[in-house]
């Protein structure tokens, strides 16, 4: 290795990674920062897609705690500590316990093999706890029907916390299911079948509007003739008539979205082309002998590309939208299933009465999500476009 | 020149751009010869005909414009009876062209490399990609640009390095003839001069016939054999060049050739004709030129002159040349 070389390399050294990719990345006067921070966004959703069931603390479907725990707080299940030191699930065992019947604490307990002792009402099990018959007692202290008979600071015990390690982060909702295991799984429908959506319009729209456009004639006029009344139509009325007429299931939900994006494409590429046909490249190309195809090919569809991969991006965007919107109306994926549109819409009615964290977190996910995939396309297209590349 | 073989023959070409107003005539009823080895330039203001013209040899017409008439002899073949896909064989390998922008007329997506190996594997199907690339490196060299710049993107090489890419481009196939449509209107004089220097020196190498469209007389002056006058989609005149700039016939090319600023003959003022070139949705009856014409007579008003052979080598058409006649076309 010569002298030149080695520092060249000791040069490229002194800097960070982080430092080296922005000074070499080609920006072409973009705000960098606001396609990289876009692009964090939906790698960590994309993530959380991806891993999903080991994000996930809960079944997003089943109930797994007492409805409307806040977020946070560490009360699902509670030990009422009498002359036992209760610190974690061994001594639970080593114990005699006590829990209400069927609350949250029994079934915690049930599956995790305990032997406990069962009563009626909280009141029952709080003087058996005095009275010694039990070391302990398991209990859900956010229960409304606990509350409203023991306060926790009258009883001769102290809470203990929660052995079981089962607080609900983001809280949960009017059945009693984890908000944030369904936003974890709830990202999988909504990135699934918005992409799914988006890459459907894309596949139909940009052939036919790369043929209309580059062959004209009346098969042109006829294909915007038809795109056009398409795009004309309001889209969520068009996607809600689409998905009533093809029912649920998700891959018929995002044809049902990727029909009203099938325009958007159409016409974006069908101009880009008559622009870039006109080009005198592409003249040049026919005055040295190029076939419709190659130029067709090489020339006008290379061309018409970044502006592609651009709206691509918005468009994964707007099918986020759409698609919460459709299952907002309960046009999406049949209940259970893990759905942010739907969680807004079955949540929306509990906020009156102060269960703000149903709908906030799922609604936050949708903007978040949407955003990211504008500010990436936003970023994108001031990087992939070719006029700014020239300066 | 007569003797000379004829490489391309156009017979009573139109062109027509029919537009919501009426029908332009771009090119309306024109006759003219270029003979193998020679430069023809084409000549006129802007928007008279020249580059539909051009266009129209290798039937590029752009759209809405359309051929509807006359017939483009190549070696003796008509180009208008063959079809697209011959056209296409045409193009490129027999006739190729150099167009006006070099900014704009190479893929801003294909590096100089690609373009050159496009162009020489459509037509010669069984080259392969290295050979071809070794044409493009050979050619380079002859175009004065470094061999590395083959792996250049377009963006990254100057205007007149493009326009140098651009007439490699024209020449890798041996083209017979080629069309060169104001091929340095964008570059600026030093460039010019360069590929002007190396257009003529390329010329001489390659054997090729060039027509030169240009609005700039001083352009043609350097490198034509022949000139062809054009006005309003028809040609005025056609000499060889020496004797045109010294006695030119037709007064629409004394008045071009008086509107051009000459540095020796500070005595002279430069002139500039009236008026401004005519609609051609609806031409002047008779002569095109009649309404801007110094010496119109009445005549000129009510008749076309036809376009006639007057001595060794010259046509125009115009009235006050109408008592010669050398008899035969040009």
């Amino acid at each position: 290795m010569s002298q030149a070389e080695q520092l060249d390399r000791t040069a490229e050294r002194r800097v960070g990674p982080v430092r080296w990719f922005l000074n070499n990345a080609k920006w072409h006067g973009a705000e960098w920062w606001i396609t990289v921070l876009g692009g964090v966004l939906l790698v960590a959703i994309i993530l959380m897609t991806v891993f999903a069931d080991r994000l996930a603390p809960y079944d997003p479907i089943k109930f797994v705690g007492a409805p409307f725990a806040r977020p946070r707080a560490q009360q699902s299940v509670v030990v009422l500590e009498s002359n036992v030191t209760i610190g974690g699930l061994a001594d639970i065992a080593e114990a005699a316990v006590g829990a209400i019947t069927n609350s949250q604490a029994t079934r915690e307990l049930d599956e995790r093999g305990f032997a406990y002792e069962t009563y009626s009402s909280p009141r029952v099990a709080v003087r058996a706890l005095q009275e010694g018959e039990i070391d302990a007692l398991v209990t859900d202290a956010g229960d409304p029907k606990f509350r409203k008979q023991v306060r926790l600071q009258e009883v001769a015990t102290k809470v203990v916390g929660d052995p079981f390690g089962t607080a609900f982060f983001l809280g949960t909702d009017n059945y009693g299911r984890d908000v944030f295991s369904r936003i974890i799984h709830g990202s999988r429908t909504v990135l699934g079948i918005a992409i799914l959506a988006a890459a459907m319009s894309a596949a139909a729209g940009i052939p036919v509007g790369l043929f209309s456009g580059f062959f004209g004639g009346s098969l042109d006029k006829a294909l915007s003739l038809v795109m056009d009344s398409l795009y004309s139509f309001p889209g969520l009325i068009l996607a809600i008539a689409m998905a009533a007429l093809l029912g649920p299931g998700m891959l018929n939900v995002a044809v049902a979205i990727a029909v009203i994006y099938i325009p958007v494409y159409f016409r974006l590429v069908r101009s880009k082309v008559l622009s870039v046909k006109e080009s005198l490249y592409v003249e040049a190309a026919r005055s040295l002998g190029a076939k419709p195809f190659t130029t067709l090919w090489l020339y006008v569809f290379p061309n018409v590309m970044p502006s592609i991969v651009v709206i691509f991006s918005v468009n994964v965007a707007d099918s986020i939208l759409t698609e919460a919107g459709l299952s907002f109306l309960g046009l999406g994926l049949p209940p259970p299933a893990p759905d942010w549109g739907f969680d807004l819409s079955a949540g929306k009615r509990f906020v009156p009465s102060g269960y703000w964290w149903i709908i906030t977190y799922p609604g936050l996910m949708v903007a978040l999500l949407t955003l990211g995939f504008s500010m990436l396309g936003e970023g994108l297209n001031e990087i992939l476009n070719p006029r700014l590349a020239e300066n | 020149m007569s003797e000379s073989e004829k490489l391309l023959e156009i017979e009573d070409l139109q062109v027509h751009y029919p537009v919501r107003t009426g029908t332009i005539r771009g090119v309306d009823h024109v006759d003219l010869t270029v003979y193998r080895g020679e430069t023809l330039g084409l000549v006129g203001e802007s928007a008279c005909g020249k580059s539909t013209m051009g266009r129209a040899i290798m039937r590029l017409v752009s759209e809405p414009g359309e051929i509807v008439g006359g017939a483009i002899r190549f070696n003796g073949q008509d180009l208008m009876q063959r079809r697209e896909g011959e056209m296409t064989q045409v193009r490129g390998r027999d006739i190729s062209m150099i167009f006006q922008d070099p900014m704009t007329s190479l893929n801003p997506l294909q590096r100089v490399d690609e373009h050159f190996v496009e162009t020489i594997r459509t037509h010669e199907k069984g080259t392969g990609k290295r050979a071809a690339r070794e044409r493009a490196g050979e050619m380079l060299d002859r175009l004065g640009i470094q061999r590395e710049r083959l792996m250049d993107y377009p963006h990254q090489l100057s205007g007149g390095m493009r326009q140098r890419v651009m007439i490699g481009l024209a020449l890798i196939l041996n083209s017979q003839l080629v069309i060169a449509d104001e091929p340095t209107t964008s570059l600026d004089v030093i460039v010019e001069a360069q590929i002007l220097d190396l257009i003529k020196e390329l010329k001489g190498a390659y054997h090729m016939t060039l027509i030169l469209i240009s609005h700039n007389l001083g352009i043609v002056a350097e490198l034509a054999d022949r000139l062809a006058v054009m006005y309003a989609g028809k040609l005025m005149e056609v000499a060889p060049a020496s004797a045109l700039f010294d006695a030119p016939l037709h007064p629409y090319t004394q008045g071009l050739l008086s509107s051009v600023p000459n540095i020796r003959l500070d005595d002279q003022a430069l002139r500039t004709m009236e008026g401004a070139p005519p609609d051609l949705i609806h031409p002047p009856s008779g002569c095109r030129f009649h309404p801007r014409c110094p010496e119109a007579m009445e005549r000129c008003k009510r008749e076309e002159p036809p376009f006639r052979h007057v001595a060794d080598g010259r046509a125009v058409a115009c009235w006050l040349h109408a008592g010669q006649d050398a008899g035969g076309v040009l």
